[in-house]
């Protein structure tokens, strides 16, 4: 469990600074929240100090960087309402993670917020959370990992299965009839997962093509797709899982093909409006950093809880041709 | 070289060292020579399986394999040197991703023309081999346990030094360079292009004769053979057997680095992971290919045929249309039955000897 989130997070400090959120959504979502009667009424009666911690496996690279900013969107918006946010991004090491969620229970926050890399190893400072009332909420990637804790909120982030079920509602729509999915990891299991949505929601017939560590040999890579295609003349969709794979899997695919990828690096933005991919499936990362400050601002003051037990899907968000200017846009404020 | 000495022996005509020995026996005691039956036998496997694409007669397929096998090849020339030499070079793969990112950053990051950017890359190159060779040499540690250093230190490079210098961790555009389009063509044009053939089976046929040459008919070729198969004697004859193995780091380092331009230029851009775990690729291609794991014994062009093995092997099990989830297996079996196939022959030859 531990190798294979190690592995996802390598893969999401690869993606690009241009993530790809609705960013205007979610500020306008947020500012009817905070402009509303109801929020004035809040504002006028003594608001009980929220204290959040945001503790994840996260790093520095372009992938957590959207989500750091997410957070930070979200603990200025709500700074007026008396709510303090702290940070810890403990770099895919899972002592410092564990390290960083004793001290917000030292701190007596009132909400955490984590990522799950590794559930045996947090499960330890989560009971001890739950048991002194702190709300919980996880974070990208553990759904369904602590949902047995009484005190566990809801799940904010992207599933796998779904993500690629969107991918394959676009690829019908498109006309594709012949869908290859690579995957470029042998022991990745989100990998298959994606695929298996894809292939849910595809109405022609999908197949899989494993390259194993196709990241690492992308030359070669490029050879093999090419040698799917001639061996497969039918196929003419191509679904990619990782966006330097797709990218370099354009000069081996026949022409006309419909090419799809999950998530951005600074190629795929022009590739899109080139029209030479199809469109990309984003996670939007932004909003698992904004979102759940906002949910515990409300849970704190409102006893608000969301999703029921079902998790708060942050994706799949689509990028193609028709708003890959304004993502671009966006990604250049590093919130996509 | 095996020749137990020979004190019996005194009238010539009984001495066996002097037997006739036909060329068809003596083609057989090539250490190449199983790598080449191996290859063939590959080759026909997969006509036949993979006859649906025509793989014996469609120069498409033939393209796919033969720069799948260049993109092998290049840098096993080196490493199979390195392995004859009695050392291994676990670095050599992440050298891939290491050059390439450096390239990257020099042209797109500092805006240096390609081809000064090019020299420092190579250079960088030298002194890693350096590095890698002095350590080994000096501490008298297994080449195993140092390179395997070296392998991580650039490893925690390219993700540490690329994301602090650009803030990401892979590098695009490096197309926008001064001087990109003569690098294109040199390094990763099409030569047939409506086939798809690389440039790169040009450059691996080309190393491979150059160092098939280097191993067969200069003086550096003999120490490379003793300085590998046995180092003190080889000292205790004059062989400089230090310099020769830091000779041999430099060159598999700067044939690393020099493929990782080649391919960032292919890629017009590079990311951090590539080249991370090909070593054992190239390593695999020399030992395919008949050299010994111990060192003192191997060919270049023997590698070549190596590296051919795994090129039709990975597009071979695609073209064959067999279920990919499998593809690790198909590979492991091919090459076992590749390598035995190859040390069969070779120990045939021998006993006739």
């Amino acid at each position: 469990m531990s190798d294979h989130e190690t592995v996802e997070a390598f893969e999401e400090q690869r993606m690009s600074r241009r993530g790809v959120l609705v960013k205007g959504g979610v500020l306008a979502a947020g500012a009817t929240f905070l402009g509303s009667h109801a929020a004035e009424a809040f504002g006028a009666t003594t608001v009980a100090k929220t204290k959040v911690a945001v503790v994840t496996h996260g790093d520095t690279g372009s992938f957590w960087s959207v989500f750091k900013k997410g957070v930070d969107q979200a603990a200025s918006d709500l700074k007026a309402r008396n709510v303090s946010v702290s940070q810890v991004y403990a770099n895919n090491d899972v002592s410092k993670q564990v390290a960083g969620l004793n001290q917000a229970i030292a701190a007596k926050v009132n909400v955490i917020a984590t990522s799950v890399p590794d559930a045996s190893a947090l499960k330890d400072p989560l009971t001890r959370a739950a048991a002194k009332g702190i709300e919980i909420i996880t974070v990208n990637s553990g759904l369904g990992a602590f949902d047995y804790l009484k005190t566990y909120e809801v799940h904010v982030g992207q599933t796998e299965d779904v993500a690629g079920e969107g991918a394959g509602k676009v690829f019908s729509a498109a006309g594709a009839k012949n869908l290859v999915v690579v995957i470029h990891e042998a022991s990745n299991s989100g990998l298959t997962q994606r695929a298996q949505g894809a292939k849910k929601t595809f109405s022609g017939t999908t197949k899989t093509l494993l390259i194993p560590n196709a990241t690492s040999d992308l030359p070669g890579t490029q050879q093999k797709i090419a040698a799917y295609f001639k061996a497969n003349p039918k196929t003419d969709a191509f679904l990619g899982l990782n966006p330097d794979v797709t990218v370099a899997a354009l000069t081996s695919l026949p022409a006309g093909t419909k090419v799809g990828t999950f998530d951005l690096n600074p190629q795929v933005i022009p590739d899109i409006q080139a029209g030479k991919i199809l469109f990309a499936i984003d996670q939007q990362q932004y909003l698992q950093g904004y979102l759940p400050v906002v949910f515990a601002y409300l849970f704190v003051t409102n006893l608000n809880t969301v999703g029921n037990g079902a998790p708060v899907l942050t994706g799949p968000g689509i990028v193609n041709k028709a708003n890959a200017a304004k993502v671009a846009a966006l990604a250049k404020q590093g919130t996509r | 070289m095996t020749t137990a000495p020979d004190t019996t022996a005194t009238t010539a005509a009984a001495d066996e060292r002097l037997a006739h020995v036909g060329p068809f026996a003596r083609a057989l005691q090539r250490p190449d020579t199983g790598a080449l039956i191996g290859a063939i036998a590959v080759f026909l496997l997969f006509a036949w399986t993979a006859r649906q694409v025509n793989w014996a007669g469609d120069a498409g397929v033939w393209s796919s394999w033969l720069n799948t096998s260049a993109y092998d090849g290049i840098v096993a020339v080196p490493v199979a040197l390195l392995m004859i030499g009695g050392e291994f070079d676990l670095s050599a793969g992440v050298m891939i991703g290491s050059s390439g990112l450096l390239l990257g950053i020099l042209t797109t990051h500092a805006h240096w023309n390609i081809w000064p950017a090019i020299a420092v890359v190579l250079l960088f190159g030298v002194a890693i081999g350096c590095l890698n060779g002095f350590t080994v040499t000096k501490t008298r540690l297994p080449s195993f346990i140092v390179t395997l250093g070296t392998f991580f230190m650039l490893r925690g490079l390219n993700a540490g030094a690329t994301i602090k210098i650009t803030g990401s961790v892979s590098i695009n555009d490096i197309d926008q360079a001064h001087g990109f389009a003569f690098a294109h063509k040199l390094f990763a044009s099409l030569v047939w292009p409506q086939y798809g053939l690389s440039v790169a089976v040009l450059w691996w046929f080309g190393l491979t004769a150059a160092g098939a040459w280097l191993l067969a008919r200069t003086r550096f070729g003999n120490w490379i053979f003793s300085s590998g198969g046995e180092p003190v004697s080889a000292r205790n004859v004059g062989v400089p057997v230090a310099r020769t193995k830091i000779v041999l780091f430099v060159m598999t380092s700067t044939v690393a680095a020099a493929w990782g331009i080649m391919t960032a230029v292919n890629l017009r851009g590079m990311q951090s992971n590539e080249g991370v775990g090909r070593e054992f690729e190239f390593i695999i291609a020399a030992v395919v290919g008949g050299c010994l794991l111990t060192g003192g014994y191997g060919s270049v062009i023997g590698t070549a045929f190596g590296a051919a093995i795994i090129g039709m092997a990975q597009i071979g099990i695609i073209s064959s249309g067999w279920d990919s989830n499998w593809v690790y297996f198909f590979e492991g079996v091919v090459l076992l039955a590749a390598v035995m196939l190859n040390t069969a022959i070779r120990r045939r030859a021998e006993r006739a000897r």
